[in-house]
């Protein structure tokens, strides 16, 4: 009895390490996919479309990170994206910090926002938290739009220097496609370790059940606030890429309408998952490009997309993935018998 | 172990819980029973944190606890289970006594994104001692299932393996039989008693008096937010006052 | 000069605190949040100018025939959309993205039928001022503020006087209790929602005439209405109204002292540090958890 009792408990250990190893192989084929992807792209726009997806694809994975995982909502996530977009570049340009650090830089100070922001939200309930941070963005838009002297207002900024990393410059669609999936990959990657880290199941149980967690000596305030942290350092990171690889920035890219497009693409994609985000934003980018002659419906289509995903794929193309999935193992059991 | 002193709390005007009194000894097994509204629930709650008490002192191992937050009191060794089941249903049921484990690890965020030996060696933990539990409770043969697939008495029995996870000294049981057939309120003694040879305290709120008379070494009853008798079950049985308590005179044993 | 401000500061209060109300209604009446007021405000603005300059009707025509208009929209929102969303156990972050893409619909719905342009009102009255007081005041400004008032206190009288109104009031307080009673409670939430909508609808079309015409109208107004319903206390209609007077002398006074690109950056500033230090608002509404 007692040997198969520790043959299980080892065969647990050794699956969850199993997986450790299989990840590795996964994440080396991932990025050798992409090198060669970006290697064949010899066409600009495509190349910009992928870099577009890969910043979204890391802004709304720090999304899911606050709201797939922690529960928390937030309608005003481009506030943190305009914060590390406008950081970066005035930091790069009015102050001659070399770009890295700027983006860097950028990104801390999104992520410093959004942990002052977490202290009062995560004492909210979920329809205050939703205003609390539709309020957080409008202020961000308002500041940015206003501030004419740090910001130029309306006419935006333009210029934006190129991502300089040891004495190579980025300046092709294609390298800044290869930087950014790297960045990407990464992303994921940690994601899902923090996910399978007890750092994750707490974000998880407070999100599931705030009192049984912290029954289990789990403080729920530190972890909502940690969440929105890294959600607003995610979100941020993308971005300062967005403003670098662009090369002008304005008001216009980041209202509300942006939050929201955050958040579609976060239901659409799958909420609390590692490919849902990136599924997400590669689809609705994809929608938006190809709509872009029926640029005066884009918002229908936006809503039309929301309305999808709450009437009917409430787990996103990831949730409908799996249902597919689970139907075709049903249907191999079915045959066996 | 678990000393209250005095301990009051009003809700507005209503005196929920009113000057108890009571001390639960180390390696027992102490029952709190008492009608409907009397407070045990009430008094769970300030012992865990939920709840300040408006006057009074929760004392744990010499030292004071009232108003603590709950997750710093998980911390101190308390740990509890809830009327109404209160688990990660969508997590498994592996996953779900993991998070049990909570108090009792420390990897932080950066361990975890960079995956250091000493997070990953503590996952290793996490999970031996989890499986260890949850065999413990004989629950691991389902260990992989969601936890929302399990029957109602395997539901409780997790509620409970989570509980433990986090190495408490003393363990808040709230109405655990609730909604129990007999064969697995046999099961639920049968447990408890594991637990409590352990060496774990035990306090426990229940309205099943055969299963409280059965397992528990001391009870202490409330009613109307006052303590109205403690006593060894023999002796809570045959008290007149407990009794007519009880709406009836019936103490069903 | 003060006066001027005083009355341009009640009639945008009264602006904000009419579609604030409307919050206040839909929460109590069905417990969740809306985030399309101000989108139906626009609408009903559209719709008004439409009837007014375009079919020539009377102008109070138009606005009584865009209200009920206003209204059915309200209901069907509420019972076509969001009950069966409800009905499939959706959170209320889930209705509250519904709504937002309402909002977006409407957006775009108007501007693909009217262009993204501004239009005006053609006058309604002859005078340009008109003298209250010994002051001279825009005669729009006191039709806004008038129709505020008139509609805010047609509101009290039918919510605390009349069978329906009262109805409404006790399905707010316990579906049970009411359904019970015989009260068809879905009937009173899609009222709650109609009304709500009606009255922004109603409002949108009294301040056409002010600030022009356009589809992105809407989107501050239904905001800092917002922002004023939980100043006064998320869920009170009076605290709507009492908050959206409370944003309307903020903006107006800091627009005229201050500086007035920031006006709504210090709105929604006072917002923020409403809800962090009370967030009860000033009726003392309680936050449910």
């Amino acid at each position: 009895m007692e040997n198969v009792n520790t043959n299980s408990m080892i065969d647990a250990i050794k699956n969850r390490m199993g997986i450790l190893k299989d990840n590795k192989i996964k994440t080396i084929g991932i990025i050798a996919v992409v090198a060669v992807i970006a290697y064949m792209l010899q066409e600009r726009y495509l190349s910009l479309i992928l870099c577009f997806i890969c910043i979204n694809s890391i802004a709304v994975s720090g999304l899911d990170i606050l709201f797939g995982y922690t529960g928390q909502v937030s309608f005003g996530h481009a506030g943190f994206y305009a914060i590390g977009a406008y950081t970066s570049t005035l930091l790069s340009m009015k102050a001659n910090v070399p770009v890295i650090l700027s983006i860097l830089l950028a990104a801390l100070l999104a992520m410093i926002f959004g942990t002052i922001i977490a202290f009062p939200a995560s004492k909210l309930v979920k329809h205050f938290l939703s205003l609390m941070t539709i309020a957080f963005g409008q202020m961000v838009f308002m500041f940015i739009s206003v501030t004419d002297k740090l910001t130029n207002g309306f006419s935006g900024i333009m210029n934006i220097p190129n991502i300089k990393v040891l004495g190579y410059t980025f300046t092709s669609n294609q390298s800044y496609f290869l930087l950014f999936a790297t960045v990407t990959v990464f992303v994921v990657i940690g994601k899902k370790r923090l996910i399978d880290s007890r750092i994750g199941r707490a974000l998880i149980a407070v999100r599931e059940n705030p009192h049984a967690a912290a029954g289990m000596g789990i403080n729920v305030r530190f972890y909502k606030i940690l969440a929105f942290a890294v959600s607003a350092f995610l979100t941020g990171l993308a971005g300062a890429f967005y403003a670098h690889l662009m090369g002008f920035i304005s008001p216009d890219t980041f209202t509300a309408n942006q939050s929201n497009i955050f958040m579609t693409m976060l239901l659409f994609g799958g909420i609390a998952s590692l490919v849902g985000p990136v599924i997400g934003s590669a689809i609705l980018v994809i929608v938006t490009e190809l709509m872009q002659s029926f640029v005066s419906y884009q918002m229908l289509i936006y809503a039309f997309f929301i309305l999808a995903v709450l009437f009917y794929l409430p787990n996103g193309v990831v949730g409908i993935a799996a249902k597919i999935k689970a139907f075709l193992v049903k249907r191999r059991e079915r045959k066996v018998k | 172990m678990l000393k209250l002193e005095n301990t009051t709390i009003k809700f507005g005007g209503l005196i929920a819980v009113n000057e108890v009194n009571v001390e639960i000894e180390e390696g027992s097994i102490f029952g709190l029973i008492g009608p409907n509204g009397a407070g045990k629930t009430t008094l769970f709650n300030i012992i865990s944190g939920v709840n300040k008490p408006t006057s009074g002192k929760v004392i744990f191992n010499g030292k004071e606890i009232q108003g603590i937050q709950p997750y710093k009191i998980n911390q101190l060794g308390i740990a509890r289970t809830y009327q109404n089941i209160n688990l990660f249903k969508k997590m498994t049921v592996l996953e779900n006594v993991m998070v049990g484990c909570h108090s009792m690890s420390k990897s932080g965020f950066f361990s975890s994104i960079f995956r250091t030996k000493g997070q990953e060696e503590e996952e290793k933990y996490i999970v031996e001692k989890s499986m260890e539990i949850l065999e413990f409770m004989e629950l691991k043969d389902k260990s992989s299932f969601k936890a929302s697939n399990l029957s109602y008495g395997e539901q409780r029995r997790l509620e409970i393996s989570r509980a433990l996870a986090s190495d408490p000294k003393l363990l808040l049981l709230d109405e655990p039989a609730a909604g129990m057939n007999g064969k697995e309120k046999e099961e639920l003694s049968e447990i408890i008693k594991k637990i409590n040879k352990k060496g774990i305290t035990v306090l426990l709120v229940e309205h099943d008096m055969k299963l409280v008379m059965k397992i528990t070494d001391t009870i202490c009853v409330l009613n109307y937010g006052k303590k109205l008798a403690l006593g060894n079950p023999l002796a809570i049985q045959n008290n007149k006052e407990v009794i007519e308590a009880y709406l009836g005179g019936g103490l069903s044993v | 000069m003060l006066a001027q401000l005083i009355i341009g500061a009640l009639m945008i209060g009264s602006v904000y605190g009419l579609v604030g109300l409307g919050y206040g209604l839909i929460y109590k009446a069905s417990g969740l949040m809306t985030l399309a007021q101000g989108d139906m405000l626009m609408i009903g603005a559209f719709l008004g100018l439409t009837f007014y300059k375009n079919l020539k009707m009377p102008f109070i025509v138009a606005l009584l025939l865009t209200m009920i208009i206003m209204f059915f929209l309200g209901m069907f929102i509420e019972r076509i959309l969001v009950t069966k969303l409800l009905a499939k156990g959706a959170q209320m972050v889930y209705v509250i993205l519904c709504t937002i893409s309402i909002s977006m619909v409407l957006q775009n719905t108007a501007m693909l039928s009217w262009g993204s342009n501004v239009l005006q009102f053609p006058s309604i009255f002859n005078k340009n001022t008109v003298l209250v007081f010994g002051m001279k005041v825009v005669p729009e400004n006191l039709l806004a503020l008038g129709v505020g008032l008139f509609c805010m206190i047609a509101l009290h009288f039918f919510m605390n006087k009349s069978k329906f109104g009262t109805s409404m009031r006790a399905s707010a307080m316990d579906e049970m209790a009411a359904s019970s009673l015989g009260i068809n409670v879905p009937a009173t939430k899609g009222a709650s929602w109609g009304i709500a909508t009606m009255l922004a609808g109603g409002i949108g079309v009294v301040v056409g005439p002010i600030f022009g015409v356009y589809t992105s109208m809407g989107a501050m107004i239904g905001q800092k209405a917002f922002a004023g319903a939980v100043v006064g206390g998320y869920g009170n209609m009076y605290g709507a109204i009492v908050g959206g007077m409370f944003f309307g002398f903020l903006e107006t006074f800091v627009s005229a002292y201050i500086s007035s690109s920031y006006k709504d950056f210090i709105s929604f500033g006072v917002l923020i540090l409403v809800m962090i230090i009370m967030p009860k608002g000033l009726f003392n509404e309680e936050v449910m958890e």
